[in-house]
């Protein structure tokens, strides 16, 4: 260290001096320990470990019978869930997947055929789209309808008309039984 | 010495040239704190705690403000959004002990700059305008510890929050009615706890603003020093930057290995255990202190016989 402060003048730019070196050392440690300081503060504003214990729910889905659609909440953002009936896939997949704005083929947005398994949240500025309940708006192409800025998804969530520009999003989940799905 | 130094280097460069002179701020901090504002040369190391006390206001500002973004001002809540802080929240144990022991930590350094004060004479002509604001200081910081301490809600919070409201008490024929209206209510309650969170974050930043007169009153006539007689002239005086910078932040490194400390090996040193039992109003802790910042104050309170 102090071989090294000592060469310096003599051996690259004249003007260094072990001055500029302590300068420079100090307030490069300064900055880094001010950053380690800081960090715990900026930390404290990611979710808390009770927010992450909660972060998958699973639910029984035996009762939603064929053509029914139920809305959970998970991660404080609804999901909805779509027992689809034959007719409701049959629509879903015959659709030419290179004509959509966003295109994915319904085989790859379910795991079972007749679940479909979407978080409710509009993909243009966030709102829940109508269509779960039974008496709701369900949009042109028999899926869901954004009442915010008249997106329409079809049957498999997939964005058919209007300013959303990605099709409704599938979250991570798996079945745990045949009526049993956890999310997250 | 040179106690008007040419500028600093960094005012060449045309971009801080060109702010300061539309906005003089550059200028302002080397007056202050600069090669431009000059200081006895003979200051010791108790001259080190204003600015530790500055430097603890400010972690206090900043643990304080991080600490309401998890705390929920309830009678029903507030214990166990604490108890959040310490187990869920990331690094939340850190941050409430920063607070905690910061607490402590300010006193123990405004004490000694206070102490130090009257050793030296800082508070005699023509300082006691500067004296008069630290008092003020100090009086704020009462009032802002007393009332962070009901926070947490656990029994020392509410019994103490009992006891020096009931102070007010003593007044005579307004007595009780003050009381009643500091309460919000016919007992300390929600009520009291919603204000007292809503003071506690105010006075801290009324403290800011009496700290920046201070250091304006200080700057008229710089600071004493430890002959206690003012000096006659540039001949006993260096300039702030570097001389008193570089030795503040020693002192700075050396107050924070030992406030560390606390906050590591001892966070709990300074606090009273039943302050982890929630609060009850139906039972007193059998041994009711203050914070030993307060110790002072309260044994005077004793001796008054009634």
């Amino acid at each position: 260290m102090a071989t090294s402060t000592h060469t310096a003048p003599a051996g690259g730019h004249g003007d260094a001096t072990r001055r500029d070196f302590l300068i420079l050392a100090t307030g490069a440690f300064s900055a880094l320990g001010a950053a380690a300081a800081m960090w715990p503060f900026i930390h404290t504003m990611n979710p808390a470990a009770d927010t992450l214990a909660l972060a998958s729910i699973e639910t029984d889905l035996s009762a939603v019978q064929p053509g029914q659609r139920i809305k959970v909440m998970w991660r404080g953002k609804p999901v909805f869930i779509d027992h689809r009936t034959p007719e409701q896939i049959e629509a879903a997949r015959a659709v030419d997947v290179n004509t959509l704005p966003d295109p994915e083929s319904d085989a790859r947005r379910v795991k079972k055929p007749e679940w479909l398994v979407l978080v409710g949240v509009c993909t243009h500025l966030g709102c829940v789209p109508l269509g779960t309940g039974p008496t709701e708006a369900k949009g042109e192409f028999g899926g869901w309808f954004c009442p915010c800025h008249g997106s329409h998804y079809d049957t498999s969530g997939r964005i058919r008309k209007g300013p959303a520009p990605k099709n409704l999003a599938v979250p991570p989940y798996q079945f745990l039984t045949d009526t049993t799905i956890r999310i997250g | 010495m040179a106690t008007h130094a040419a500028p600093p280097a960094y005012m060449n460069n045309p971009v801080i040239k060109w702010i300061d002179y539309r906005l003089p701020i550059f200028s302002l901090l080397n007056h202050s704190v600069g090669t431009e504002y000059p200081t006895p040369k003979n200051l010791n190391y108790l001259w080190n705690f204003g600015s530790l006390a500055g430097l603890m206001l400010a972690v206090m500002i900043i643990s304080g403000i991080v600490l309401a973004m998890h705390y929920t001002p309830h009678v029903d809540m507030a214990f166990n959004s604490v108890e959040r802080i310490m187990r869920d929240v990331n690094y939340g144990w850190l941050v409430r002990y920063v607070h905690m022991n910061g607490a402590s930590f300010f006193f123990i350094v405004v004490y000694i700059h206070i102490f130090r004060g009257l050793y030296y004479g800082s508070y005699k002509p023509p300082r006691e305008v500067l004296w008069g604001l630290g008092v003020i200081i100090l009086l704020l910081m009462m009032a802002t510890a007393f009332m962070g301490y009901v926070l947490p809600w656990g029994q020392m919070s509410f019994w103490g929050a009992t006891v020096i409201t009931n102070l007010f008490s003593a007044f005579p024929v307004v007595g009780e009615s003050i009381v009643t209206w500091l309460w919000g209510g016919f007992a300390v309650d929600n009520p009291t706890l919603n204000r007292f969170f809503s003071l506690h974050y105010l006075l801290p930043f009324l403290i800011v603003g009496v700290v920046v007169l201070h250091i304006w009153a200080l700057h008229r006539f710089g600071s004493n020093n430890p002959l206690g007689i003012d000096t006659t002239g540039p001949q006993d005086k260096i300039p702030f930057h570097p001389y008193y910078t570089v030795k503040d932040m020693l002192g700075v490194a050396v107050f924070m290995i030992v406030f560390m400390a606390f906050v590591f090996w001892a966070p709990n040193f300074f606090g009273e255990p039943d302050n982890y039992i929630p609060a009850n109003p139906l039972s007193t802790p059998a041994h009711i202190v203050p914070e030993w910042y307060f110790l002072p104050y309260y044994a005077i309170l004793r001796s008054v016989p009634n």
